[in-house]
C-alpha cells in the first residue's frame, strides 16, 4: 500500500465521508493540520541539509578527485561512496516524519580482506546510488529550499506590516512609492496570508515529491529485493531439510531401533529360556517379538511414506488418489495435469493436499472435501475446498504458516477464503519448475 | 546380585531391559525416565549400578550423558553404565575423564548377547570397565599417531582392543582361546611398544591404554 504523506493518510480515512458530503473546509484546512507541521519541519530539515550535501560532494569530489592521481585517493573515494550508505540511512529515517516507511536497501556484505574491501566499497551500488540522491535532491534543494524560506519570511513580514507601520509610525513597505495607508496595509497583511497558506500547500507538494525521489533512489531495487528474497529463501530450505533430516533420524531412533532392540532383547531371552528348556515362557517371548516386529513394520511403512510416499513415482494424481482414499472424510479428486511438475514441486504439492486434508478433517468438523489440481508449463493450481466451520487462517495453529513459508521457498502463494460458517478453499497456487 | 538403577525413557526398553537383568538375578531398586529420576533415584537408593540411556527428556539430547558425568563425580562408588543407541568418541572421553573404574559405555544392541551383556553389568559393578568394541573401534581409528599402533603385531592389536574393552587376562585367553600365560606376554610386549608404565589390576591397564589412546 503506498502511504506518502500524513495528510494523504487523514484523506484515506476520510474518503467515504467526502464521497457522501463534501468537506471542503477540512481540505483547505489540510496546511494547519499536525501531518502538515511535520511535512514542514521536513522540509525545512531537508533544505538545510541540502546545504550541507552540496558542501559534501563538493570537497568529497573534490578531494578523492585530487588524491585520485596518487594512491590515497583511491581508499578516499570508497569511504566517500561507503558515506552514502549513512547518508541514505538518514534521509530514510527523515521520511518517517511523512509516514513514509522506506526500506533498508541490503547490508554492505564486507568481504573478509581488508584489501578487497575497497574494489567491494568501490562497486556498492546503494552507496553510488544514494549519492547521486544526494546530489540531485541537494542541487535542487539548495535553491528552491532557499526561495521558499526567503517567501516565507517575506509573507510573514507583510503580515505584521499593519502593527509595524502603526509602532514605527514611518511607512514600512515600498511598493515603487512609500505605502502609507492602513487600508493599503491590511491588504498587503491579507495578501501575506493567502502566500504563506499557498506556500504551506507549495511544502506539502514539494516534500512528497522529495519523498518520492527517496524511496525512488534509497530503497532496495526490485532486483535487490529478490536478491534478498531468494537469500531468505535458500536459507530456508536449507534449514527445512536439516529440520525433516532430523525429524528421520528422531523417529528412527526413537521407533525403529528402539522397537528392534526390544525385539533382540525378546529373543535373546527366548533363547536362554529353550536352552534351560523353559519352553513356554521362551514361546511367549517369541510371540512377543513377533507382535513387535509387526509394530516396527507398521510404524516403519509410515515413516517411510512420510519422508516420502512411493505412490508419487506413479505420479502426483496417483498419490493424491491414495492420500484422499486414506482420509477419514470422503474426498473428491480431479487432477488436470498437462504436464509432470519437477519432482519437487511434485513432492511439495502433495504435502501441501495432506496437510490441507488433515485441517480439513481434522479441524473444521466437515463432512466432505474436494482437492482439484490444474497444472500446465505456467502454474501449478491446486484447490483444497471442505464444506466445515470455516476461519482458517494464517497463523491459528493449522499449519497454514509453515505451509505458506514452505511454499515460498518455491515462489508459490496460499489463497485462503474461510469465512466464519464456512466453506474453506484454499488455494496454493506455485510454478511447476522444469518438466520431470 | 546387585543392586540397580534403570534410567531410560522409553518405556517399552526399559520394561524389557529390567525383565532381563532380573532373569538374571540382578534387583532393580528403582527405574527412571529422566535424567532429575536418575539423580534421585541415586541418591535414595545407593544402587551398585546405575544404567543410564544418553537421550532423555526435555531435549533429548545428552541429558543422560550429563547426569552420569555428574553422577561420576557426586558418587564415586556407584557404577555407571552409559547404554546407547550410537557411540560418540566424545562422551567415551568425557565419561573416562581420569578414572576407568566402575564405568562402562555400551551399545544397546549389546543386549542381544545376554551373558556378556550380564557379564559387563557385574564387571562395573565391581569397579571394573565395560567398554563396547565400537566404542573402542572409535578410540583408536580417532588416534592421530596411527604409527605407533602400527608397531603392534596383529595380535597384539586384538589384545590392545580386548584390554580397552575392559576384559581380565583370563578373559581375554578364552576369547582368543590362547594360554593366560600368552596373554600375560602379549600385554607386556604391548605395555613395552607404547611406553605404558606397566601394571597388574585390569582397571589400571583400561586407564593406560585410554589416556594412551587419547593423548
Amino acid at each position: 500500500m503506498e502511504r506518502l504523506t500524513g495528510a494523504g493518510h487523514d484523506d484515506d480515512v476520510t474518503m467515504t465521508a467526502v464521497a457522501t458530503q463534501p468537506d471542503w473546509t477540512r481540505t483547505l484546512l489540510t496546511p494547519l493540520r499536525a501531518p502538515a507541521w511535520r511535512a514542514y519541519l521536513y522540509f525545512v530539515l531537508v533544505s538545510v541539509l541540502a546545504i550541507a550535501g552540496v558542501v559534501f560532494i563538493f570537497f568529497a569530489g573534490l578531494g578523492s578527485g585530487l588524491l585520485l592521481v596518487t594512491l590515497v585517493g583511491i581508499p578516499l573515494l570508497a569511504g566517500v561512496v561507503l558515506t552514502g550508505r549513512l547518508w541514505n540511512r538518514l534521509y530514510r529515517s527523515l521520511a518517517r516524519l511523512l509516514d513514509v516507511q522506506i526500506d533498508a536497501p541490503p547490508a554492505f556484505s564486507r568481504p573478509a580482506g581488508r584489501l578487497q574491501t575497497i574494489p567491494a566499497a568501490l562497486t556498492d551500488a546503494v552507496g553510488w546510488r544514494s549519492l547521486g540522491f544526494l546530489a540531485l535532491q541537494a542541487v535542487l534543494m539548495t535553491p528552491v529550499g532557499y526561495l521558499v524560506i526567503v517567501g516565507i519570511a517575506m509573507s510573514l513580514a507583510l503580515m505584521i506590516s499593519p502593527i509595524a507601520w502603526a509602532v514605527m509610525g514611518e511607512p514600512f513597505v515600498s511598493l515603487g512609492e512609500p505605502v502609507d495607508s492602513l487600508p493599503a496595509y491590511l491588504l498587503l497583511s491579507a495578501g501575506g496570508l493567502i502566500t504563506l497558506y499557498l506556500l504551506g500547500w507549495l511544502m506539502l507538494g514539494l516534500g512528497r515529491a522529495h519523498v518520492w525521489l527517496a524511496r525512488a533512489l534509497l530503497a532496495p531495487t526490485e532486483r535487490e529485493r529478490r536478491v534478498g528474497q531468494l537469500e531468505r529463501a535458500r536459507a530456508d530450505v536449507v534449514d527445512d531439510s536439516a529440520a525433516t533430516l532430523r525429524r528421520v533420524e528422531r523417529d528412527l531412533h526413537d521407533g525403529t531401533q528402539a522397537r528392534l532392540i526390544t525385539v533382540a532383547m525378546a529373543l535373546a531371552r527366548a533363547e536362554e529360556h529353550f536352552a534351560s528348556s523353559d519352553v513356554t515362557r521362551g514361546r511367549e517371548l517369541v510371540s512377543d517379538a513377533l507382535e513387535n516386529t509387526k509394530d516396527t513394520l507398521t510404524e516403519l511403512r509410515d515413516l517411510v511414506r512420510g519422508i516420502r510416499p512411493p505412490a508419487l513415482d506413479l505420479g502426483l494424481g496417483e498419490a493424491v488418489q491414495t492420500l484422499a482414499a486414506r482420509n477419514p472424510i470422503p474426498v473428491d479428486v480431479a487432477v488436470y495435469l498437462a504436464a509432470r511438475p519437477s519432482i519437487g514441486v511434485e513432492t511439495m504439492a502433495y504435502f501441501c493436499v495432506a496437510e490441507l486434508l488433515a485441517n480439513a478433517s481434522r479441524h473444521s468438523g466437515a463432512s466432505h472435501a474436494s482437492v482439484r489440481i490444474n497444472g500446465d508449463a505456467a502454474e501449478l493450481r491446486i484447490t483444497v475446498e471442505d464444506n466445515g466451520s470455516g476461519g482458517a487462517a494464517v497463523g491459528n495453529g493449522t499449519g497454514l504458516t509453515g505451509l505458506r513459508d514452505r511454499l515460498a521457498m518455491l515462489d508459490g502463494r496460499l489463497e485462503i477464503d474461510s469465512p466464519a460458517g464456512g466453506p474453506t478453499v484454499v488455494t496454493v497456487v506455485v510454478p511447476p519448475g522444469a518438466e520431470q | 546380585m546387585t543392586r540397580l538403577v534403570i534410567a531410560e525413557d522409553s518405556a517399552i526398553l526399559r520394561d524389557g531391559l529390567v525383565q532381563l537383568l532380573v532373569e538374571r538375578g540382578h534387583e532393580v531398586v528403582a527405574k527412571a525416565g529422566t535424567a532429575d529420576e536418575l539423580l534421585e533415584a541415586v541418591d535414595a537408593f545407593r544402587p551398585d549400578v546405575a544404567v543410564v540411556d544418553i537421550r532423555m527428556p526435555p531435549t533429548f539430547t545428552d541429558e543422560g550423558l550429563v547426569a552420569a558425568v555428574a553422577l561420576r563425580r557426586s558418587h564415586p562408588d556407584v557404577g555407571v553404565l552409559v547404554f546407547s543407541q550410537w557411540v560418540e568418541t566424545r562422551y567415551a572421553t568425557e565419561l573416562l575423564a581420569g578414572n576407568p573404574e566402575g564405568v562402562g559405555y555400551l551399545l544397546k544392541d549389546r543386549v542381544s548377547d545376554i551373558a556378556e551383556f550380564d557379564d559387563a553389568v557385574r564387571r562395573v559393578a565391581s569397579g571394573g570397565t565395560a567398554l563396547d568394541p565400537e566404542v573402542v573401534r572409535q578410540l583408536i581409528g580417532s588416534r592421530k599417531q596411527a604409527t605407533v599402533l602400527d608397531r603392534l603385531t596383529p595380535r597384539e592389536r586384538e589384545v590392545l582392543e580386548l584390554m580397552a574393552e575392559g576384559h581380565s587376562n583370563s578373559a581375554l585367553a578364552q576369547h582368543l582361546s590362547i594360554t593366560e600365560r600368552a596373554v600375560e606376554k602379549h600385554v607386556s610386549a604391548i605395555f613395552t611398544k607404547l611406553d605404558l608404565p606397566p601394571s597388574q589390576a585390569h582397571h589400571r591397564r583400561v586407564l593406560a591404554v585410554v589416556t594412551y589412546l587419547n593423548s
